[in-house]
């Protein structure tokens, strides 16, 4: 008779209280079950097939079997390095055909298990201790704790789901969730309420034609407006640097309205007195909006509302400040030029 | 184009053609056009679209993130997004929520709990204080959590949340403004004495209403300390006053204000008979200033003040905690209502 004991299934059922120890090393429960599943499928595979391979007669080392043991092996090899999933057997030794099928597995095993050690010594740090483990248990041998019950005799992982610290991985989300284990209607969905997402850099968002045309529009927009000449710049002078920051502005729903890139000067480099001299905002007090509202409600006056595109940018700029080609508009006639601004930009004090 | 820059607020703009009005506020690129003068209004319109480029919205929806809506009821101005963003952010979208902002009994002072983070707990309480531009019911509970952002310890995080767990109970709440057919402005005034626990300072609250609206209010801790309840409440009413004043400055450029006083509401006798008598006291030999203030806006007429029973002071909820009854029945008085309860 066979018995397999998985990690992450108790064997004892779930009223036994060593179920706690179970629970313990749990976050990766969700994948840990479709693995499973996975798996059963595997190992139901391998055994028919090696049943049919055996029963006709006992030989240990035909062609064909090897030929299969060294599929199932590239088979278990495959799976091994997508993910380790130790499976623990205990056997008794009674009838022939299965001493043969165990025999044969054995072999099978030690060569998983060299495979392992293998792996393990090529960097899989979190094997480690498992190898040592299936070694125990695998091979037969008179082990004294064999009649502990397994969750008793194996600790917990202590690394458990984590990838090992020397590949470099951060400690970040997207290492332990992904969109792998949805269906394809769900994955969709989701990618759909992730669709709006805002890069971070320039060179990110000149991948997506959405933000390359908001980016257009931003420089038309500045264009048009005749916010700046080229010169070179005189000695003495120091450029500020300028940089694309990108939002996405949503409806009052939460709806994607439209994506919005904007050309900022990098302000905080200028000097108080030599850069700039009075900043200005007009910014109406609240309550000024209340009251207002309080005369149209009671006396019947209809409120309208206006939104002027770059207002920013409306104000014509005294000093002398220059900056420098903004990333992605460069070309031939701008090179070793930089901006001189005539009207005032977002970032700029 | 002829239009005057308001005294009362710099970025308030009209223009008078006859006995009609156009009214024009700016806040940066956003603007808000009301008036009776319709085709003023078209013409300015026009005009802007000219010289900007702009973007004509229509009718008044969204304004810094604040949800107006009309109807022959009234107008709702509300923050129901910017709450559940709010919520959602902070991960309390699923919590237990509560019936008042901030516990009536609170003991909260400048030692209670271990420190927290500082800028978390900055950005968080920023937030809030941005939310009460359309819900006065919290203003107090942030004005007390906004004392300690210098340094924040567990028991006002605590409160901080349980401010968020109010918000979760009607996160569409928002002021009305109904049609009373008058634009009279009235102020209640109102202070808790030596409320707060580390200076024994106090509060002072008023709320200011234009036409029966809502338009302004306060809740801000004294930066004196006050001997007696009556000192205390003095120096709310000369906060009172002075918005008050401004509030009547902007209407009477507006040619909006009907003539008459304006009425203060102050549920403290000891207070009110202090502004109505000129004789010296010698308990109030020390709030000259204030005294004074009070007293000259009283005998030129612009203000008229009179009592009012505790039970009908609505700046109260400004001042303390309030009990879950009294927290609704004020909520309904200073016009709060929610527009997305199903009910």
């Amino acid at each position: 008779m066979d018995v397999t004991f998985r990690e992450s299934k108790p064997y004892y059922g779930e009223k036994t209280d060593l179920s706690s120890l179970f629970e313990s090393d749990n976050p990766s429960m969700g994948v840990d079950d479709i693995e499973e599943l996975l798996e059963t499928e595997d190992n139901q595979s391998r055994e028919t097939e090696v049943i049919t391979g055996l029963i006709p007669l006992h030989v240990s080392n035909s062609n064909v079997n090897e030929r299969q043991e060294n599929r199932n092996i590239d088979n278990m090899n495959a799976r091994h390095e997508r993910n380790i999933v130790h499976v623990y057997t205990r056997r008794k030794k009674t009838a022939e055909v299965e001493q043969s099928q165990q025999m044969e597995k054995q072999i099978e095993e030690s060569q998983v298990m060299e495979q392992q050690q293998q792996s393990s010594a090529s960097g899989v740090e979190v094997g480690d201790n498992e190898v040592r483990r299936s070694i125990e248990t695998g091979g037969e041998e008179v082990d004294p704790s064999i009649g502990l019950p397994i969750a008793l005799r194996k600790e917990p992982r202590s690394k458990a789901g984590k990838p090992a610290i020397k590949y470099g991985f951060e400690p970040d989300i997207s290492n332990y969730i992904s969109y792998e284990s949805l269906s394809p209607a769900y994955r969709a969905f989701i990618a759909s309420l992730q669709s709006a997402r805002i890069p971070k850099d320039r060179k990110e968002a000149k991948q997506d034609p959405k933000w390359r045309e908001a980016m257009l529009e931003e420089l038309r927009a500045l264009e048009k407006n005749k916010t700046w000449d080229l010169v070179e710049l005189p000695i003495g002078k120091k450029a500020v640097s300028c940089k694309w920051v990108f939002t996405v502005k949503q409806s009052p729903e939460g709806k994607v309205e439209r994506y919005k890139a904007r050309l900022v000067a990098r302000g905080y480099s200028q000097t108080y007195g030599i850069d700039y001299d009075e900043t200005f905002a007009p910014v109406a007090k609240m309550s000024t909006v209340r009251t207002l509202i309080s005369c149209a409600s009671n006396l019947g006056w209809p409120l309208h509302q206006l939104d002027v595109k770059n207002a920013f940018l409306h104000g014509d700029l005294h000093e002398e400040v220059y900056m420098e080609i903004p990333p992605g508009w460069s070309k031939p006639e701008t090179t070793g030029k930089v901006c001189k601004l005539k009207k005032s930009l977002y970032g700029l004090k | 184009m002829g239009y005057e820059q308001c005294n009362g607020d710099h970025t308030l703009f009209y223009r008078h053609s006859g006995r009609r009005i156009t009214v024009l506020a700016v806040y940066v690129d956003d603007i808000i056009i009301t008036g009776d003068d319709e085709t003023e209004i078209k013409s300015l319109k026009g005009n802007l679209s000219k010289q900007f480029e702009v973007k004509g919205l229509g009718q008044l929806r969204y304004f810094l993130g604040i949800e107006i809506a009309r109807s022959p009821k009234g107008i709702v101005l509300s923050q129901r997004k910017y709450v559940l963003d709010l919520l959602s952010e902070t991960g309390m979208l699923g919590c237990r929520p509560i019936s008042t902002p901030i516990d009536p009994n609170h003991k909260l002072c400048a030692e209670s709990g271990n420190p927290v983070n500082k800028e978390s707990y900055q950005r968080l309480v920023g937030r809030l204080i941005y939310l009460c531009h359309t819900r006065p019911d919290i203003s107090y509970a942030v004005s007390v959590v906004s004392r300690y952002m210098h340094d924040p310890r567990s028991g006002h995080l605590d409160a901080v949340y349980r401010i968020l767990r109010y918000l979760k109970s009607s996160p569409g709440k928002g002021l009305i403004f109904k049609s009373h057919g008058h634009l009279n402005v009235e102020g209640y005034c109102d202070a808790d004495w030596a409320s707060c626990l580390d200076d024994r300072r106090s509060t002072s609250g008023y709320c200011v209403f234009v036409g029966g609206n809502l338009v302004s209010w306060r809740s801000k801790k004294q930066s004196v300390v006050p001997r007696s309840t009556a000192e205390a409440e003095y120096r709310a009413m000369s906060l009172a006053v002075s918005e008050m004043m401004w509030v009547r400055s902007l209407l009477l450029e507006l040619n909006v204000l009907r003539k008459g006083p304006l009425k203060l509401w102050c549920d403290n006798k000891s207070a009110i008979s202090i502004a109505n008598n000129t004789i010296q006291h010698d308990r109030t030999k020390h709030i000259e200033i204030d005294r004074f203030f009070i007293k000259e806006k009283i005998d030129d007429g612009t203000i008229e003040l009179s009592h009012v029973v505790s039970a009908k002071q609505w700046a109260d909820c400004l001042t303390k905690g309030l009990s879950v009854k009294e927290c609704e029945l004020a909520c309904s008085k200073i016009g709060m209502i929610d527009i997305y309860h199903p009910s």
